[in-house]
């Protein structure tokens, strides 16, 4: 018997505890969020991506404003793939509440457990920033002024830059929208893909605007959870709030330190919680009737 | 192309900063009410509990949030500041049109303009849709499974 104020401590705690290591090893904490919730406190999946999804847009805001002051971050390129984002986010948040009302519940939990084990590799093999920056503009960057420079600390010079295939970048930030609607995650590694990697963009740039970004995407699916009752307040409470001082701890007191032994750490836990997120999909997945009508046959 | 430049980084950066502050004030101060009420001993609820009759669910009249939010009611306050935490980003976004248009800078007051309408349409047209055709009796029959007592 849990109580609910055993529930908001405890919660708060582990939020705190999931928004600092998420921030040290640069994934956010909220990927945590979802699978403690359904497999520890037994909420519903809807009602958990709820609370995550509220915990991403006070994250993303909270950092997000120290670094549009620095002007790092890329407006118009955040506005212009928020089109994308946005919509996905909308599909997604409709996608998983029908799934979960048809009694397919058990596809979000495997889709969730395959993130996290993905997430988990990502981690473990992660690829060095793309060096190659584009500095000429094409017809599309040039149209839409998705160009830009900002002064790079470690260089100490200022760089330009200009996106370069944008209908690639767009494809994947529209990805990374629906993921985030569907699962409550900001899904910021997807999005910082679409702008380093695809459009080609510095990674300082990327990050930065994709984080700007996670708050704007993640609106668009709160919306639907929140007015559709999907947000308890009880439930969403301590994740906000602790999910928002762990990773603010985590950016201001240890700036950019990614100790090994943490990144192993946290790739256990993404390992475990990926593994019992698809074994509870596959439990409660129609196969496990089918399986169990076998076995009475061959028996 | 865009006009004139004005610096538009610090009006959203003071949006952003602002808007979470608040929410996260009004967010702790309704977690210490509702602990409070949970001490008192007259509303002492398990966690099952919450689930199963879905207590504390968002209210969708105003008044009835304005009332609570007066009482100290604790789930009215956090009600409160998760909902201003929603509005941060879509009130950014509403900001960035007008920077946009200060800048003369016409396909992004465009851009915008569909960003915001998307939003909007998530908060007034789908959300309601989805709370309508609510998944009350799904809930309800998964509340029982996950929560036999």
């Amino acid at each position: 018997m849990i109580t609910v104020t055993d529930y908001l401590i405890s919660m708060f705690f582990i939020s705190v505890a999931a928004g600092l290591i998420g921030s040290l090893v640069g994934i956010g904490g909220g990927i945590l969020v979802v699978p403690i919730l359904t497999l520890v406190y037994h909420v519903p999946i809807p009602f958990a991506i709820g609370a995550s999804i509220v915990s991403v847009i006070a994250t993303s805001s909270g950092s997000a404003s120290a670094y549009v002051r620095d002007r790092i971050t890329n407006l118009r390129v955040g506005m212009f793939l928020e089109l994308a984002t946005t919509t996905g986010a909308v599909i997604g948040a409709v996608v998983t509440l029908f799934l979960f009302k048809s009694g397919l519940q058990w596809i979000i939990f495997t889709a969730f457990g395959a993130v996290l084990m993905f997430s988990a590799y990502d981690l473990l093999k992660r690829k060095v920033a793309d060096t190659f920056t584009n500095k000429v503009p094409d017809k599309i960057s040039r149209t839409l002024s998705l160009t830009g420079s900002y002064y790079d600390s470690a260089l100490k010079t200022e760089l330009q830059y200009a996106a370069t295939r944008v209908p690639a970048g767009m494809s994947v930030m529209f990805c990374a929208g629906m993921i985030s609607g569907l699962l409550g995650i900001g899904s910021g590694a997807l999005k910082v893909l679409g702008m380093d990697t695809m459009m080609k963009l510095p990674f300082k740039v990327s990050t930065t605007t994709s984080n700007f970004m996670i708050g704007v995407t993640a609106a668009a699916s709160t919306g639907i959870f929140y007015i559709g009752g999907y947000v308890n307040p009880i439930l969403a409470a301590p994740v906000a709030v602790g999910v928002v001082i762990g990773s603010l701890f985590g950016t201001r007191v240890l700036i950019r330190t990614r100790p090994k032994s943490l990144r192993l750490l946290f790739f256990v836990v993404l390992l475990i919680l990926g593994l019992e997120m698809i074994q509870r999909g596959v439990s409660i997945a129609p196969l496990s009737f089918l399986i169990d009508f076998l076995r009475v046959v061959a028996t | 192309m865009p006009g004139k430049q004005v610096d538009l980084n610090p009006v959203i950066a003071n949006i952003l900063r602002y808007g979470v502050t608040i929410s996260t004030i009004l967010i702790v101060a309704g977690i210490l009410l509702t602990a409070l009420e949970d001490a008192s001993g007259s509303s002492a609820l398990t966690l099952s509990q919450v689930i199963r009759t879905d207590y504390g669910r968002p209210t969708l009249d105003l008044n009835v949030l304005i009332s609570g939010v007066i009482h100290l009611d604790g789930v009215y306050v956090v009600q409160l500041g998760l909902l201003v935490l929603l509005a941060t980003p879509v009130i950014r976004v509403a900001a960035s049109i007008l920077l946009f248009l200060a800048e003369n800078d016409w396909k992004y007051v465009v851009i915008t303009f569909v960003v915001l309408g998307i939003l909007l349409f998530s908060i007034f047209i789908v959300g309601p849709y989805e709370a309508h055709n609510g998944a009350a009796g799904v809930v309800q029959t998964l509340r029982i499974v996950n929560h036999p007592e």
